[in-house]
C-alpha cells in the first residue's frame, strides 16, 4: 500500500514507520510544523515535533520525508478555540481539536488527494472494520484523543502500534537501531512549554474575579478563570480546614466556586457537539442492551452510563457511579467495550 | 523509482561540473598547503588562487584586484550592507534603500542594519516585479548611503534594469550593490557596465562548489570587513582561503564564460519557451507570473518559469512530482521547510493564497526536448488530481474593531 505517515521524531511514530516499511509498504513520512509556544498537564496525544530526529529516522529507513507547515490552520482550528475556551471558563482539549481538524482532517484529505491509500501515525489505538478501538496497551491507549475524528475518516487510518505495548515499542526501536529509541516521553501540550496556567495568562492577561464557596461567600480573589479547571486542587490560593476543590466556574461573572471533593462529583453529564461513530439510534437504551461506558478525561476509568440522544444530537448521560469533576469543554468519549461509539464535549 | 531524476531546480543549486571537480581535486589532496605560507609548494597554491581570481575577473570584465573571495553570496551581501551601515559618519546614521523582492541575504542584512540604528526603505515593485530608477531616486534622503538591487530574481526570473539604477546612483553619489547570484552563467554580468560599486555572487549557482562566493568592489571603494583576523584577501576577508572552493569557482567561471560565448543560454531559453507552450496546452488555466515580454521590459532569466496553478497547493504539487522523480520547488529553498508564502510573489501583488499556488521550474544545460514530453503530462495529471486542495482560500478578514471595510 502507499501510506503517508506522520513522523514526529519520537519513538512511537519512528517504530510505526519502521514496521510499515518492514511489512513492505510504500511509506512516505511527513512532519507537521504547528507553531509553538512556550503546558504541563495530562495531555499526551502527540509529542512536539522534532524535525531533526524525524529526518534522521526517515533517512535511516530510506523513505521520503516532507515538512509541512500547518501553522495557519492550527492557529485557526486549535489555538484560537483553545484560548477562547479557557477564556469562557472551559477546559478545552487541543489534541482532540487538532486530530479532528488538522491531522485527521486537512492532512488526511491531502493524503487522499496525493493518491495515498492510507494515513498512519504512531498513536496507540486500533482500527478494524471501519471502527475505532482502544489500543491494546491500556496504559497508553490514545483512543480518547482520537474519538473526535469523523466517522468517514477512520477507514483510511492505520495505527501500526495498535497491538503493541510501549515497552515492546521501545524494544523494537532498540532492536532496529532507530536513532530515537532512547527519547523520553513527552508530557506536555505540544505548543506550550512550561505551565499551562502561565501560558494562558500570558495570552489572555489578568482577568481578576472572586473565589466563592457554594453559599456565595467570598473566600478570596483570583487572576482569571482560565487558570482553573473543574476538580482542581492545587494553586487555588485559598485554603480551608479541609482540602478545597474547584466545583464550578462562572466565566461571565468571573467567579470560581470551591468546595469539598464531594461537591465536584456529577451524576449526570450533558454532551454537546457530538461526533457519532455509530448511528445515534443504536446508542440509546431503548434500542437494545448495549453496555455503554463513558470516559471524561485521558486515562480516567470508564463509567457505565445510560444514553439518551436528543433530537438536536446532544447526548444526556446518566452515570451508574458519580464521576469526579467532568470538566466542561473536555471530551466525553463513549465506548461499547473497546470500541469508540461517539464523542462530544462536556457541556457547562 | 527506476527512471532518472529530472532536476528542474537549477536556481536552488547546480551540480559541480566534472571539470570543476577535476580542478579542485589536487587541492583536497597533495596540494593542501596554506597559500600564505612562505615555501615553494605553498606558492603554487597561491598561484592557483590568483589564477581563479583572474578567471572570475574575465567573466565579470573587471580587474582581479576588485574581487574578494567569500563563503558565498550571503556573506558578500552582508559584508556590503553591514559595512555601509557601520561606516556611516555623522549623527544621523546610514539610510539604506532596497526592494521588496530581494533575496533574504539582502533583506535580512538590511533589517539587521536597521536594528543597529540604520534607516531602511524597502521599495515596492509592480505586478511584473519591476522597479524604476525614478522610484528609487524618490526614496533618497541626504543620508542615503547604499542602494541594493538584484540583477535577476531567483524565484521569478525577472531581470531588472540595474544599469539604469546604477547610473542614477553614481550620479547621486550613492553606493550601488547588485546581487547577481541568480544571473551568473545565464547572461553576461558586467559590474562596471551596471555602475556597480559592489556585486555579489555564489559559486554553486553555476556549477561551482558550495561554500564559496565572490564580492566585487570597484577599485577605490573600501570594503569594510565583516570579520576580523589575518591579512588574507587584503584584509577584506580574513581567514585562511577556501582553496579548493576558490579554484573550483574559478573553473566554473571559465565554463560560464564559454557557455555564454557559445550561446548556451539562448538554447536553454528556446527549450524553456517550448516547455512553457506545452504546459499552456496541457493546462490552459495556469498563469505565468512573468508574462514576457512587456513594453520596455527585459526578457526574463533564460531558464526560469514561475507558474501559478489556480486551486493547487504548491507544496502538494512538489510532493506529487517528487514521487515521479521530478524535482522542482515552491520558491526559494528554506532551511526548515516552513512553507511561508513567498515574499517575492506577494510583493508582486498576489495574495498569500495565490502565492501558495506558485511553483518554480528552473532548467539547466542538460535539459532536452524529450524532458518536456516526460514532464508536461505528469505535471498536468498532478495538477488535475490536486485541484481543490487549497485550504483557507476564502478566508474572511474581519478588522479588529469588527467593522467590515471595503477593499
Amino acid at each position: 500500500m502507499k501510506i503517508l505517515l506522520g513522523l514526529s521524531g519520537g519513538v512511537d511514530s519512528s517504530v510505526a514507520a519502521a514496521l510499515l516499511c518492514e511489512a513492505g509498504h510504500d511509506v512516505t513520512a511527513f512532519t507537521l510544523l504547528l507553531g509553538h509556544a512556550d503546558l504541563d498537564g495530562v495531555h499526551r496525544c502527540c509529542r512536539p515535533s522534532d524535525v531533526r530526529d524525524a529526518r534522521a529516522v526517515a533517512d535511516r529507513l530510506g523513505i521520503a520525508h516532507y515538512i509541512w507547515d500547518y501553522k495557519d490552520l492550527f492557529n485557526e482550528q486549535v489555538l484560537r478555540p483553545f484560548l477562547a475556551g479557557y477564556a469562557a471558563g472551559l477546559t478545552p482539549n487541543p489534541c482532540g481539536m487538532c486530530n479532528r481538524s488538522v491531522r485527521f482532517g486537512e492532512v488526511l484529505s491531502r493524503a487522499l488527494r496525493l493518491g495515498y491509500d492510507a494515513l498512519s501515525t504512531g498513536h496507540y489505538a486500533r482500527v478494524a472494520g471501519g471502527g475505532l478501538y482502544r489500543g491494546v496497551d491500556t496504559r497508553k491507549d490514545q483512543s480518547y484523543f482520537l474519538s473526535r475524528i469523523r466517522a468517514e475518516s477512520i477507514q483510511h487510518l492505520i495505527f501500526p502500534l495498535a497491538h503493541l505495548t510501549k515497552q515492546r515499542v521501545r524494544q523494537i526501536a532498540a532492536d532496529m537501531k532507530l536513532p530515537t529509541f532512547e527519547k523520553p516521553e513527552s508530557q506536555e501540550i505540544c505548543f506550550v512549554s512550561g505551565r499551562t496556567a502561565d501560558y494562558l495568562s500570558s495570552q489572555l492577561g489578568d482577568r481578576p474575579g472572586d473565589i466563592v464557596d457554594s453559599t456565595g461567600r467570598v473566600l478570596g480573589r483570583h487572576s482569571g478563570v482560565h487558570r482553573f479547571t473543574l476538580g482542581q486542587r492545587r494553586g487555588i490560593g485559598v485554603s480551608g480546614p479541609e482540602p478545597l476543590y474547584v466545583t464550578g466556574i462562572d466565566a461571565s461573572g468571573g467567579r470560581v466556586t470551591v468546595g469539598s471533593r464531594a461537591e465536584a462529583f456529577r451524576h449526570r453529564v450533558r454532551v454537546i457537539e457530538c461526533n457519532f461513530l455509530l448511528p445515534p439510534d443504536s446508542l440509546s437504551e431503548a434500542s437494545g442492551p448495549r453496555a455503554i461506558t463513558a470516559q471524561f478525561r485521558y486515562q480516567a476509568t470508564p463509567i457505565s452510563v445510560g444514553v439518551a440522544v436528543s433530537d438536536l444530537g446532544e447526548i444526556d448521560l446518566r452515570l451508574s457511579d458519580p464521576a469526579f469533576a467532568p470538566a466542561p469543554g473536555q471530551i466525553a468519549a463513549l465506548y461499547d467495550g473497546d470500541r469508540v461509539v461517539a464523542s462530544g464535549l462536556i457541556a457547562a | 523509482m527506476d527512471r532518472p531524476i529530472l532536476y528542474l531546480d537549477h536556481n536552488a543549486t547546480t551540480a559541480v561540473a566534472p571539470e570543476v571537480r577535476d580542478a579542485m581535486w589536487p587541492y583536497l589532496g597533495d596540494e593542501g598547503f596554506n597559500p600564505s605560507s612562505p615555501y615553494r609548494p605553498a606558492q603554487k597554491v597561491r598561484a592557483a588562487v590568483d589564477r581563479a581570481r583572474g578567471q572570475v575577473a574575465q567573466l565579470l570584465g573587471c580587474d582581479p584586484e576588485e574581487l574578494t573571495f567569500t563563503s558565498g553570496a550571503t556573506e558578500s551581501c552582508n559584508t556590503v550592507i553591514l559595512g555601509a551601515a557601520r561606516s556611516a559618519g555623522g549623527s544621523t546614521g546610514a539610510h539604506l534603500v532596497t526592494v521588496a523582492t530581494e533575496h533574504h541575504a539582502v533583506l535580512n542584512a538590511c533589517k539587521a542594519a536597521q536594528s543597529f540604528g540604520s534607516a531602511l526603505s524597502i521599495l515596492p515593485v509592480d505586478r511584473q516585479g519591476r522597479i524604476s530608477p525614478d522610484a528609487i531616486r524618490s526614496a533618497f534622503r541626504p543620508e542615503t548611503r547604499l542602494v541594493s538591487v538584484m540583477l535577476a530574481n531567483n524565484e521569478t526570473g525577472v531581470i531588472l534594469d540595474v544599469a539604469a539604477i546604477g547610473r542614477m546612483c553614481r550620479e547621486r553619489g550613492v553606493l550601488f550593490h547588485c546581487d547577481a547570484t541568480a544571473a551568473i552563467g545565464k547572461l553576461p554580468v558586467h559590474p562596471h557596465k551596471y555602475f556597480c560599486d559592489f556585486l555579489s555572487l555564489s559559486g554553486h549557482k553555476f556549477h561551482g562548489p558550495k561554500g564559496v562566493g565572490v564580492l566585487f568592489a570597484r577599485a577605490g571603494v573600501k570594503v569594510v570587513p565583516l570579520q576580523f583576523g589575518g591579512e588574507q584577501e587584503d584584509g577584506r576577508r580574513p581567514g585562511t582561503e577556501n582553496v579548493p572552493g576558490i579554484v573550483g569557482l574559478g573553473a566554473a567561471a571559465d565554463i560560464a564564460r564559454r557557455s555564454i560565448d557559445t550561446g548556451v543560454p539562448r538554447s536553454i531559453e528556446r527549450l524553456r519557451d517550448l516547455l512553457r507552450r506545452a504546459i499552456c496546452a496541457q493546462l490552459p488555466s495556469v498563469e505565468f507570473l512573468t508574462d514576457l515580454p512587456v513594453a520596455g521590459g527585459l526578457p526574463g532569466l533564460c531558464n526560469t518559469l514561475s507558474i501559478r496553478v489556480p486551486g493547487v497547493r504548491n507544496d502538494e504539487l512538489v510532493v506529487c512530482l517528487d514521487r515521479e522523480g521530478i524535482c522542482l520547488s515552491t520558491g526559494s529553498a528554506c532551511a526548515t521547510g516552513a512553507s511561508l508564502p513567498s515574499h517575492v510573489i506577494r510583493a508582486m501583488g498576489h495574495s498569500d493564497e495565490e502565492a501558495r499556488e506558485v511553483v518554480r521550474v528552473s532548467i539547466g544545460e542538460e535539459f532536452i526536448e524529450s524532458d518536456i514530453d516526460r514532464f508536461v503530462p505528469v505535471f498536468g495529471r498532478a495538477a488535475r488530481q490536486l485541484a481543490g486542495g487549497a485550504y483557507l482560500r476564502e478566508r474572511v478578514v474581519v478588522p479588529a474593531d469588527g467593522a467590515l471595510s471595503e477593499a
